[in-house]
């Protein structure tokens, strides 16, 4: 690893972000067939929390990403593993609330192509453990209600992303769109955000 | 194994887990959930507490689409509208709306709702219910004879809301609000200055049903929101007075929103069980008034008026005797229609030009010796109707809230002494 790559990945992670450095643009020797990268994705989830509206929650969601180089110049597959935690509310009266906080896992396979941007189209399916809390203050009481409680979730989604390389590919920025599905959960909505990430090895 | 084809046998798996799930079947009807309810007040003064708990449904049939014989819940979809005065919706038109998003686990046979909106749609139904259960001994007249009038009633939840009254269209999301219009109860969307929900507290919910009850007496189940009275500033005002008195014949207190929103300047306005103001203050400029809550003020009069009759008569808040002045209060509402048209010139002004046609009524100021007379009017139908001693205590407190200005000496002359 050279030094412009190992002080640009250190200056990536220091700021929290994601930090990878996509195949696509590195030189021809540096290429290998299976490669490694870390990133953070930031960015929206929709959900159909009111009658007539969505709320958008905020959502940080920590990633790696396996690259195989497929026999066709330029076109790479790419698994994700990628987790999050969704701690942001829709709006709520102050006495009575219901509060849901999802950890959450996904993994996705898809293709990302070798161009001056990087289109990217992936598939994949998601785990959420949802905590279900009711939150009650005067005059209203919940002693005995069962509303806290737990849930699993398991959702499928489809990712297009546009990547776009800076520092000669070092770190690639790739704003996304995820449709999303959970069929125990017909609010869920789409994603969207930025995926920042430099290459590991 | 290589790397690829492991992601998709695990892919594969989630996928026939995720199909696999079924549902338990709805234990109803009758269904039971967890549902927010109110216990009622031991005073006028006093106010509601509330539990989340075990509750079950009276009338809900149909629960996937929140349906039953009185009341269909319809989720989301736009309502466009002339424009609002107080909690009365002009002239509204609803379009879309879906059957309701409910996400619920299903315990010993409770339902059990897994989101806020969900506990909100069981909730909201569940205090429709409750008053639709008093009613008959609130009114006098059957459940079926009262819903005959009013038909199967909506209640909305939570739609988007475009005010189509001026030149310009104008979507708002309103909230801090419910309202009624047109034979649909309209539930705006929760807000964080909230304490209890606006659109689940039982106080407000019987408090709209109160302007379905006063369609269908004083206005006689007319559809025309343009017409004479429909349209009147000092009636809109008595509506949200006659509401008022049916949220506290509902659940005995007279703070109507403190629970709800729990800001001195708003919810003393509306507690009647504690008026310090009266009709003459309503007509000082603005900055010198007692109460800025426009037509509010009037209808806290009226209220207030209600009350004190009751009080004077040496009843209790039991609930039986709520009800039993309710009763008296409906049908003297009910007949109040007929003596109001039957007056004189003298007594029942022409229309005021600022209330005729379907343009706004926020725009008419509560200022001018017509609105006086249209009070007094409105008053004396009223306590023409009534008889005995409670008509006495009316007259009293109908001198003390509104005085010569609002309740004049030609008004009473043959009905109060």
């Amino acid at each position: 690893m050279n030094a412009r790559f190992f002080a640009a990945k250190c200056l990536a992670l220091f700021a929290g972000l994601a930090s990878v450095q996509v195949p696509i643009h590195a030189s021809a020797e540096e290429r290998s067939v299976f490669q490694g990268a870390v990133g953070t994705s930031f960015g929206f989830l929709n959900r159909r929390d009111y009658g007539e509206g969505d709320s958008r929650r905020f959502f940080i969601e920590p990633a790696f990403h396996a690259y195989l180089a497929l026999p066709v110049a330029g076109l790479f597959g790419r698994g994700t593993f990628h987790f999050s935690y969704v701690w942001q509310q829709p709006e709520m009266p102050q006495s009575l609330r219901v509060t849901e906080r999802d950890l959450a896992a996904g993994l996705g396979m898809g293709l990302v192509y070798d161009w001056y941007v990087i289109p990217a189209v992936t598939v994949g399916a998601e785990f959420a453990r949802r905590d279900i809390k009711i939150e009650t203050s005067t005059p209203i009481q919940s002693n005995g209600s069962r509303i806290s409680d737990t849930e699993n979730l398991i959702g499928y989604f489809t990712q297009l992303g546009v990547g776009v390389p800076l520092l000669n590919g070092l770190m690639v920025f790739e704003p996304f769109y995820r449709f999303r599905f959970f069929p125990k959960d017909e609010r869920e909505g789409a994603a969207y955000g930025i995926d920042v990430s430099v290459q590991l090895f | 194994m290589s790397r690829a084809p492991r992601l998709l046998t695990v892919c594969a798996a989630l996928s026939l887990l995720s199909c696999s799930y079924v549902k338990p079947a709805d234990p109803g009807p009758p269904y039971r959930a967890e549902v927010l309810s109110a216990t009622e007040a031991g005073q006028p003064g006093d106010r509601l507490s509330y539990q989340v708990g075990e509750k079950q449904f009276s009338q809900l049939t149909d629960l996937k689409n929140m349906d039953g014989r009185f009341f269909n819940l319809v989720f989301g979809g736009e309502l466009k509208i002339d424009d609002i005065v107080g909690s009365q919706v002009t002239r509204p038109t609803f379009s879309g709306g879906t059957k309701p998003l409910l996400r619920y686990n299903i315990k010993n046979g409770v339902i059990v709702p897994r989101d806020y909106s969900t506990l909100a749609m069981f909730s909201a139904y569940y205090q429709f219910e409750q008053v639709l259960g008093n009613v008959e001994s609130m009114t006098g007249v059957t459940q079926d004879s009262v819903f005959e009038k009013l038909g199967k009633l909506k209640i909305l939840f939570e739609p988007s809301i475009k005010i189509v009254g001026d030149a310009v269209e104008s979507s708002i999301i309103l909230k801090l609000n419910a309202a009624y219009g047109d034979k649909q109860f309209i539930l705006f969307r929760r807000a964080a200055l909230e304490s209890v929900p606006i659109g689940l507290n039982l106080q407000v919910i019987a408090h709209e049903f109160g302007h379905a009850l006063f369609g269908i007496s004083f206005f006689k189940n007319s559809t025309d929101d343009c017409g004479r009275f429909e349209r009147e500033y000092v009636i809109k005002g008595m509506n949200e007075g006659f509401a008022d008195v049916v949220s506290w014949a509902a659940t005995g207190s007279a703070d109507v929103l403190r629970n709800s929103l729990n800001i001195d300047e708003i919810a003393d306005l509306r507690n009647f069980s504690k008026v310090n103001f009266d009709f003459s203050s309503l007509l000082e400029s603005d900055g010198e008034k007692k109460c800025n809550g426009g037509i509010y003020c009037i209808g806290t009069l009226f209220a207030s008026s209600v009350l004190k009759a009751h009080e004077g008569l040496g009843k209790t808040n039991s609930q039986a005797d709520r009800h039993a002045t309710m009763r008296t209060v409906y049908s003297a509402i009910a007949a109040a229609r007929d003596s109001i048209d039957r007056l004189s010139a003298e007594l029942l002004p022409p229309q005021d030009p600022q209330d005729a046609g379907c343009k706004s009524s926020e725009k008419v100021e509560l200022n001018s010796s017509y609105q006086s007379k249209m009070t007094a009017a409105f008053l004396r139908s009223f306590a023409e109707n009534l008889n005995g001693e409670f008509k006495s205590q009316i007259c009293k407190s109908f001198d003390s809230n509104f005085g010569e200005v609002g309740f004049s000496v030609a008004a009473r002359s043959g009905v109060c002494p």
